[in-house]
This record gives C-alpha cells, structure tokens and sequence, in this order.
C-alpha cells in the first residue's frame, strides 16, 4: 500500500524528468540564437519601382515575425518614396490595390542611394568595416545567427548588376560567404535572390549551411506581377509576390517549415522555375521552422523544477592557479587581428 | 596564294572587271536600286521596338479628364480669332495663361528678310511662352509642348487654334499634379519655323544670320524632347506624324514609338505623311502601298526643309516630332480636341519617366509603316552596291 504511494509519488517525478529532458533537447534543437537580415535592392530609377517595393515588403515581413531593425541591414539603391515622378510621395506600394504602405513611417535603411555599392554589401557581409561606421550599418552576427540574405535586381548568368555601373559575380559571393563562415559569423543562412536567371548567383557556393532559393533557372527571367495603373509602373516580381502571400499568413508562433516555403510559387504562378539549393544545408528543410530565417522566435520555457544542465564548457586542459601555478604562463598577450588594415 | 594577294589572279580580276566593266556597273546599280525597293516588303524590314526601358509607354491611366475645359477653351479661342482676321488673338493667350498662375512671357525678335522688296526693314515678331515649374524637382530638365499661331485668315486645314486650346486645358491639368520631374515649356510661336528658331536661339544663346532674337527673360534646364502639336479646332479623323526635321534630320525612333503606341491605346488612327499603314502588309499591294509611304518620307528629308516646327529642335540635339489632326472625308470615327488633351498627357508622363535623353533607339531610319522601320544597317549596303557601281566606273 505504501509502496503504491510511493510510486504513485514517484512516477510525476520519473514522467516530468523525462519530459524536461526532451524540453530541453527541444530548447536548443535549432542551433541559433539569434536572427539577423540582410535585405538588398540594388536597383535605381523609377521604372525599378518593383525591387524597392519587393526589398521592402520583405523587411515588413521579417519585422512582422520578430526580427528588431537592429538586427536587420536594410540597403535600397533609390529613394522611390521622394521620386517626383511617384503620384503618391512618401510611400511605397507593392499591390495595386494600395493598401499598404511599405514604406511607412518606421522604415529603417541602412544603406541608401549611392551608399549600396558591391563593396559595401561584401564587406556587411564579411565585417571588414572601418571602425567609425556606425553601428546600425555593421552586420554583428555570430556564430549562433541565422542570417537570411534577399537579394532582388538586375541579375544575369553569374552576376547580379549593382546601380547600372557595377556588378557582384556568384564566385564573390560565395566567397564572400566562405569569408563569413571561417571567420564564425553564420551558423545557417538562407539566400533568396529575385532577379533574372537567379539561380546562377547560388551555383558557386561551397560553404556549409546555406539553403538558397532563386526565383529563376539559368536561361529564365523573372517576371513581374501586374502594373500600377494609377502610378504607371510594375509594383512586385511574381517570385517575392508568391512569396509575400505564403509569408502573410504565418505569424511568429508559426509552426510552417522551411521545406514549404521552398515550393512557394510553383510554374504555372511564377512562369519561370523556382530553383533550390539545400546539398550545403546540414538539416531536413522539412523540420526547419520558417521563423528561424523570417523570424526571431526568443525560446522562453517556464519548467517548475531545476534542470542538471551537462558541464560542457571547461575541460582538462585548463587549470587554476594553484593546480598549474609551476607552469609558464605565457607573456604575450593575444588579441583579435584587425578586421579593417589600418596603416601603421 | 590567296585569291586577292596572287598577282596572277589579280590581273584575272581586272581584266574580268575591266571587259564587263559596262555590265557591272549597270547591274550593280539597277541591283541595288530595286534591292533599296525591296526594304519595303515586310518580311525584309523589322518591326518596331522600344529601346528606352524607362518609358513605361501608356501603362499609367489617363487622369485628365476636364474635356468641358479643353472644349470650353477652344470655343473662347475661335470666337476670340473671328474678332480680327489679321492679327492673332496673343494678348487674350497670354492673359489666359497668366490666369493659369504660369510664368507667362513674350518673347521679342526680328527678321532681316534677305529676299523681295522689303530690303534691310526687319520684320519684327513675337512668341509667347509659358513655364510650369515641376513641383518637386530641380528645374534641371524640361520637355516642350509647342503650337505654331497662325493667322485667322488661313485654310480650315492649315487652322492650329485647337492646339492652343489642348495646350491651356493641359496647362491647367498638368499644374494640378505633383508628379513632374520635368519642367513643361509652353511656347507658342510666330511665323511657324522663324519664331521657333528664334526662340530656339534665345533659349540656347545661339545666333542665326537673319533672325535676331532677344535673350529669353526666363529660361529652365536642358530640353529632353518636344511635341509640336498642329491640331484644327473642329473635328478632324487622323492624327499624322511628321517626323522630317532640317536637313533630312530625324528624331529618336523611340520618339516615334511612344507616338505611335499612346495613339493606339486611344484607339487613334496614325498615318505617316498622311498616309496610313496599309493592312496587308505582306502581300504585294500593301508592298507598294508602304513602298510609296517610304520614299515619301525620302522625299521630304531629301528638300531639307523640315517639315514641321520640330524640324529645328534637332540641331539642339532635342527630339521632337509634329502631331498634326487631318480632316479626311471617307471616314467617320472623328477626334477632337478633347481626345488630343488625353493623348498628348499620355505622351507626357511618359516622357516624365525619361532619365536620360534619347539615345537608345535609332537616329537613321526610314518608316515604310508606323509599325515597321528600315535602320540605316538595312539600307545602307544597297547604296553601297549602287556607290560601287560609279567606283567600278572610275577605277576600271
């Protein structure tokens, strides 16, 4: 009789030991910990009007689902909004029905008009910015982040065309990205790229944990959705539109996947073939939670009783003072190499 | 040994040449004189395109409207032009554009006509123009919307006053909005070409040996294009473009294009030196028929004379073209000033879109259709092959 009790007593123990230790392999299941965005438009002139309007209804996206503009690199080529040929001045539409503004109020750029060259996207990229930019154009992301990279233009086979005067090949953005994996400041990233013949831009990448979806095959152009009539230009590529519809309806406790989200926008909507890249990537794109690109989920869990996390920082080979006081401690002092080379 | 460098294949050469010089020279003409004939024919030519990518043409909505405006202007006009039949009614256009809240001015110059009896008397004449500063740009760029006046007394079909009337409806529409990058220059000028020149030369400070203009008292930034509309105040059935400038000198085929495409969106009908595209275009009578449109406009270049007020602004390296309303008899869809107005705003915000000026599209064509071009890679190698034939003629 007792012994019933006591395991009637005992067993929530057994059952909540069990479950908090599935919580936790659950808590640190996706690796990351904090999200960041580096949304780039790098097309100017009015009749561009559509891949400000796609870069900017995406950065509304991803803030919607949680990522702070501190963490979000915003670079636009023009100033669409201050055009004086845009009939409605201080806003950006991306549907015809003008409905939203995703210019807005709040909007944060980083990088503007002239500012959104091919060096300044790679070195946001890799960190090799002088020590005075400001701190809202520096990409500090570590190796814990989940980086999600949209990029929409004028693209080609193997390059994608910065402002009409530059251009950044697929071999400099992949190594670009091996840059940011040695130097630990990725733990995945997800490419989107928007332009003609995307896919070009992701075939050369051979860093691991890059998913990367382009909205065209080599050969294919990018289409754009409808026309404007009261403003008289294209407003949204079919690619982003399609994509912005799958996006919309996910909100940050969003249990969609990533796996989903790569068959977004299928031939017979986007004309031209949506092209995917996971060989890089370490996990199913199935199990992959459309909110750790999109979104920054902060995990918070309320357990009600203590948890014997694993030791797993310190090992042998440190020691304290007293256990290894006979050893030599080395006097030089080690520090970080400069990102930026200054001159001596 | 190569068929050119072998001395001995060489001297077989001339002498071929030299024995059948005669022949040669009269195939090599009559060859290149039909083939020339021949660019006409559809299958031969290409069919026109837009280079200019920033031109989105006739994708935004029209937003004018005021059709009772343009209507009303025109009536004011023609009561105001049967008051006097020898002067034009300048002061009443000036005043109405003052009215608009426009920057109106009067242009002063004078003519040292250098033939007939009025010797060393100079002639003096008077252009008015108008500026709407574009709201929210620097005024570093401007487009022209330009009428010839021409006296009360001329034929119906010579008659321009609704023209005047299209460009004050306009004006009134056009300072309403907010989306100009340009600034729009409303110049009405006297004595068709000389006032145009004139004002031409004071706007750019050039100088012309018999005309002599005054410095313009406002001015805005370079010029990007210019329409120069020759519209009759009733109601007239086509729209022709004349594109001919001084000197042979054509616009931008872009220019043409955009012309072509609004007035087809407004369901239009388009002819070229009057005459309009022919339906069947691949068979032989529309063969001829856009054979005959082609060697019209090589006439008209081949004279010199422009055949517009336009035809000045190309020296400037200014695109412009005429949009002149021709009354016919056998049709019956008719337009009218109020389908004018909506056509040439289509034509202007799409010029609004331009950044640069034309420079994409062709410079040397020759239009056998609205639709179809013959660039000059397409008819310059049959001149070459009737040039040949006088070279074969001296050299041999």
């Amino acid at each position: 009789m007792i012994v019933i009790l006591l395991i009637f007593l005992c067993a929530p123990w057994l059952v909540l030991s069990n479950t908090s230790e599935e919580e936790i392999g659950e808590f640190f299941k996706s690796g990351h910990t904090n999200n960041w965005a580096v949304l780039v438009d790098t097309s100017r002139f009015w009749f561009n009007y559509r891949h400000v309007a796609n870069v900017l209804s995406i950065y509304r996206s991803v803030k919607r689902l949680g990522i702070p503009d501190s963490h979000i690199i915003l670079m636009v080529a023009d100033d669409m909004a201050c055009n004086p040929r845009n009939p409605r001045p201080a806003t950006v539409f991306n549907n015809a029905n003008q409905h939203i503004n995703v210019y807005g109020d709040d909007v944060e750029v980083d990088y503007r008009g002239y500012e959104v060259t091919v060096e300044n996207f790679i070195r946001v990229l890799t960190g090799r910015l002088p020590p005075s930019t400001p701190r809202s154009k520096h990409l500090l992301s570590d190796e814990r982040s989940n980086i999600l990279v949209y990029m929409t233009g004028h693209g080609g086979d193997g390059f994608l065309k910065f402002q009409d005067a530059e251009e950044v090949s697929n071999v400099e953005l992949a190594d670009a990205f091996e840059q940011m994996w040695q130097k630990r400041r990725y733990h995945e990233l997800f490419f989107m790229v928007d332009t003609c013949q995307a896919q070009s831009m992701f075939q050369r990448f051979y860093s691991p944990n890059i998913l990367a979806v382009a909205s065209s095959h080599v050969g294919e152009d990018s289409l754009s959705h409808h026309v404007d009539p009261a403003l008289g230009v294209y407003v949204i590529d079919r690619y982003t539109f399609y994509a912005l519809e799958f996006l919309e309806k996910a909100k940050p406790g969003s249990k969609k996947t990533m796996g989903q989200f790569l068959k977004v926008c299928p031939k017979y909507q986007c004309i031209s073939t949506v092209a995917v890249r996971t060989d890089l990537f370490q996990r199913d794109p199935n199990q992959v939670l459309l909110t750790d690109f999109f979104g920054s989920v902060r995990n918070v869990e309320i357990l009600l009783n203590t948890l014997a996390l694993p030791n797993i920082t310190l090992t042998s080979d440190t020691c304290s003072k007293s256990s290894c006081g006979n050893e030599e401690v080395s006097s030089r002092s080690l520090k970080y190499a400069d990102q930026f080379p200054m001159p001596v | 040994m190569g068929l050119l460098t072998d001395p001995k294949q060489r001297q077989k050469i001339i002498l071929a040449i030299t024995k059948y010089n005669q022949l040669l020279c009269v195939l090599c003409y009559v060859g290149g004189f039909l083939w020339f004939l021949a660019l006409a024919y559809q299958p031969l030519n290409a069919s026109t395109y837009f280079s200019e990518n920033a031109l989105l043409p006739g994708l935004v909505d029209y937003q004018f409207y005021a059709d009772s405006d343009v209507i009303s202007y025109n009536d004011q006009l023609t009561a105001e032009m049967k008051k006097s039949d020898k002067k034009v009614p300048k002061d009443w256009i000036f005043r109405k554009f003052q009215d608009l809240g426009l920057d109106t001015y009067y242009h002063n110059f004078s003519l040292n006509y250098p033939f007939g009896m009025p010797k060393d008397k100079s002639i003096p004449g008077q252009n008015i123009y108008a500026i709407l500063r574009a709201k929210r740009a620097a005024s570093t760029e401007a487009v022209v919307m330009s009428v010839p006046l021409r006296l009360p007394s001329v034929t119906s079909d010579e008659q321009t006053s609704g023209g005047i009337a299209v460009m004050l409806a306009l004006a009134k529409h056009f300072r309403k909005q907010t989306y100009w990058a340009k600034d729009i220059l409303f110049v009405l000028t006297e004595y068709d070409e000389i006032g145009m020149q004139a004002w031409l030369d004071g706007y750019h400070q050039t100088r012309s040996e018999y005309i002599h203009s005054e410095n313009l008292p406002a001015t805005s930034g370079s010029i990007q294009a210019a329409i120069n509309l020759e519209i009759p105040s009733e109601k007239f059935h086509s729209y022709n473009l004349k594109l001919e400038g001084l000197n042979g000198q054509l616009p931008n085929l872009d220019l043409s294009n955009l012309l072509v495409r609004i007035c087809g969106k407004e369901q239009a009908k388009v002819t070229l030196n009057k005459r309009s595209d022919a339906p069947n275009l691949d068979e032989f009578e529309g063969f001829q028929h856009s054979l005959i449109t082609m060697l019209h406009m090589m006439w008209n270049q081949a004279s010199g004379t422009p055949t517009g007020n336009h035809g000045l602004f190309h020296r400037y390296h200014i695109e412009a073209l005429t949009l002149q309303g021709v009354k016919e008899t056998r049709t019956r869809r008719s337009f009218g000033v109020e389908n004018t107005a909506r056509l040439v705003e289509g034509v202007f915000r799409s010029l609004n879109n331009l950044l640069e000026r034309f420079h994409q599209s062709f410079f040397f064509y020759i239009l056998p259709s609205t639709r179809r071009y013959v660039s000059i890679g397409l008819y310059m190698p049959p001149f070459g092959v009737m040039i040949a034939a006088s070279l074969i003629k001296i050299s041999f």
